[in-house]
């Protein structure tokens, strides 16, 4: 008895074309919506993970002159970095690579070269190419070995000091007698600029600590240390890691006032459950009304089919055939276009967030939401069923 | 072969049918007959299962049928009965052998044993000529036609028509109570609702309804009222 229903369904679906192609069109663009939001949202994260991961998944910009992100810095962090471009009188910063030696006085006295390191990861803004003012660096040399460090060196530097891959240069800073620390870091890669200035030092947070010890002031330590430093520079100067920021249950971006992608971040996220839920809403909406759609323009045929013997279950299948082909082909629509305009997601992301903004289309996202919308229908199938099984045809027919 | 127990249908406190008790022989043709509004097709309704009575059973050859399930239901409309309107209900945009073949295709019947089926059953009416022809392109008369092919081609029992001359001149209407009555010679019960009593010349018996209750029942041998 239930044979034949492809070919009433074709032929319904013929009759209510314009309702169909209305709803696919309409379906494919929430669809669409629905893909390229949680594309956009989830590489949003992705990308923001992959670009910050670059300098250390746990380090981040810090503010200068905003004292609670560097009292923060310095409650979770284990060190903290910062580079300056130059170095005033009464101070110096020797660099050491075995017997030999660099004495970066003042520039003053016009010692030229610099430094600057990241555990493992190099920070975009000091890949060659986009350092300001950094045009002619040179890799010396790369070294894949984990707990590397990335150094920049002046030219005269790193001529002084002959530093290469492996080696383990020490880095002393004396200034006044508060201040002084050494480092020894391993070279990974060595970028070398010629003819320009531009000294740099390591300062562990211990030492940023023992100053805020010292002053018994944590605002005196970061005056200190951050005006001492960053106003060196017009960007925001430093940088920290912690390790223990999974630990603490915390993310350092919450301490940066100001610059919290993270707090973009959950406004993201919060705008895509709410997008999540209200294109559920009018997918159920969508639905609905193509049930009604049917019923009101089909119902006369629904009684002609009842008359002639076909059970509810039956005109059901018939009509929920062409809904499942529906909304089938607008998924498929969705997911063509969301593929299509990647490119434009991705111009978005690079304007608003990076520059290598790369989406991700995760197929579980339109996998999910065709589940959720068999499920609407699978209930709209259910509640449908009964509705003309309860109805008499001749009250079908009867229906204005 | 029916049998009608009590039936009743009510529309809160109006009854468009009351205390209905009626028994219908295998191969009578059978009007039912009455004014506007006396009950005489949510009757035939009740009879077809295309509505249901509010108190009382259908029995057909001793079993109830008025407490099937849809899918019964279904499975009875589809190859017990068959239905003839005064609107025809033809599908306006299908063809004259899609909609001849409709109920065929509800049953599962293969497509080629289809096609046969349908084109004996127009060409009983006269209309295989017309085969493609869209519903809506045909006259009145070609219409119930198609309606009367529709009804038969799953070869049912019993053809219930409800006034199928109703929107027809003379010369259709005599077309199809032809047909009608060639349909019972031919062995199928058919009962039918009309207002004219000119028909009840092909009519073995006839009952008349008033206000939903039965007021008149007769049978005639010879056609003649």
């Amino acid at each position: 008895m239930m044979k034949g229903i492809a070919g009433v369904s074709f032929n319904e679906f013929r009759e209510l074309k314009r309702q169909c192609f209305l709803s696919l069109f309409v379906g494919a663009v929430v669809l669409f919506l629905a893909v390229g939001t949680f594309a956009f949202a989830g590489s949003l994260k992705e990308n923001f993970a992959k670009n910050y991961a670059q300098y250390g998944a746990t380090t981040f910009y810090v503010v200068p002159d905003d004292i609670n992100a560097f009292l923060k810095a310095n409650e979770i962090a284990d060190y903290i970095a910062v580079h300056a471009s130059g170095v005033t009188s009464g101070e110096s910063i020797v660099f050491k690579n075995g017997d030999k030696e660099f004495c970066a006085d003042s520039p003053e006295r016009g010692f030229g070269g610099a430094a600057y390191y990241f555990k493992d990861y190099l920070h975009p803004d000091f890949k060659k190419e986009n350092f300001s003012g950094g045009k002619g660096w040179t890799e010396l040399d790369n070294v894949t070995e984990n707990g590397y460090y990335n150094i920049f060196l002046g030219d005269i530097i790193a001529e002084a000091i002959g530093a290469s891959s492996g080696d383990i240069i020490t880095v002393e800073y004396f200034g006044d007698e508060a201040y002084g620390f050494s480092a020894a870091v391993r070279v990974k890669d060595i970028f070398v600029r010629d003819g320009d200035v531009m000294p740099c030092f390591v300062m562990p947070l211990n030492y940023c600590l023992e100053l805020y010890n010292e002053y018994n002031s944590v605002y005196q330590a970061k005056e200190i240390v951050l005006n001492y430093f960053a106003t060196f520079l017009n960007r925001a100067d430093l940088f920290y890691k912690h390790k223990t920021l999974e630990a603490a249950g915390v993310h350092p971006i919450e301490f940066l006032g100001g610059f919290g992608f993270y707090q973009m971040f959950d406004g993201v996220q919060a705008a895509v459950i709410l997008a999540a839920l209200l294109i559920n809403a009018l997918a159920f909406i969508v639905i609905s009304n193509i049930i009604n759609v049917i019923l009101l323009t089909r119902q006369k045929f629904i009684a002609k089919l009842k008359m002639i013997g076909a059970s509810a279950a039956y005109i059901s299948d018939v009509y929920f055939l062409i809904l499942f082909a529906v909304i089938t082909a607008a998924f498929g629509a969705a997911y063509l276009a969301s593929f299509l305009f990647k490119g434009v997601f991705e111009e978005i992301g690079k304007v608003l967030f990076f520059e290598n903004y790369v989406i991700n289309i995760y197929w579980y996202v339109p996998v999910a939401l065709y589940g959720f919308l068999l499920l609407l229908m699978s209930f709209g199938y259910i509640f449908f069923k009964k509705k003309i099984a309860k109805t008499a045809p001749v009250d079908l027919l009867r229906i204005k | 072969m029916i049998e009608l127990k009590n039936i009743a249908k009510r529309y809160n406190d109006f009854y468009a049918l009351k205390n209905i008790n009626l028994t219908v022989k295998q191969g009578e043709f059978f009007a039912i007959v009455g004014n506007s509004g006396s009950g005489k097709s949510t009757l035939l309704n009740m009879i077809g299962l295309i509505d249901e009575p509010t108190e009382g059973e259908v029995l057909y050859h001793g079993r109830s049928i008025t407490s099937f399930s849809d899918t019964q239901k279904a499975v009875f409309r589809n190859k017990t009965i068959g239905f003839v309107f005064q609107a025809f209900h033809l599908e306006p945009s299908y063809s004259v052998f899609k909609n001849t073949e409709l109920p065929l295709i509800i049953r599962g019947v293969d497509k080629r044993i289809r096609k046969k089926m349908v084109e004996s059953a127009l060409e009983s009416v006269g209309l295989l000529s017309k085969i493609k022809n869209k519903a809506d392109t045909l006259s009145g008369g070609e219409k119930q036609r198609v309606a009367i092919a529709r009804a038969l081609i799953g070869d049912p029992e019993i053809i219930l028509a409800d006034e199928p001359c109703g929107n027809l001149d003379t010369k259709n209407s005599e077309a199809v109570m032809k047909i009608l009555s060639d349909i019972n010679i031919g062995g199928k019960t058919v009962i039918m609702v009309t207002h004219n009593r000119e028909h009840s010349a092909e009519i073995g018996r006839y009952i008349e309804l008033a206000d939903g209750e039965i007021v008149h029942d007769e049978r005639y041998s010879g056609g003649q009222l």
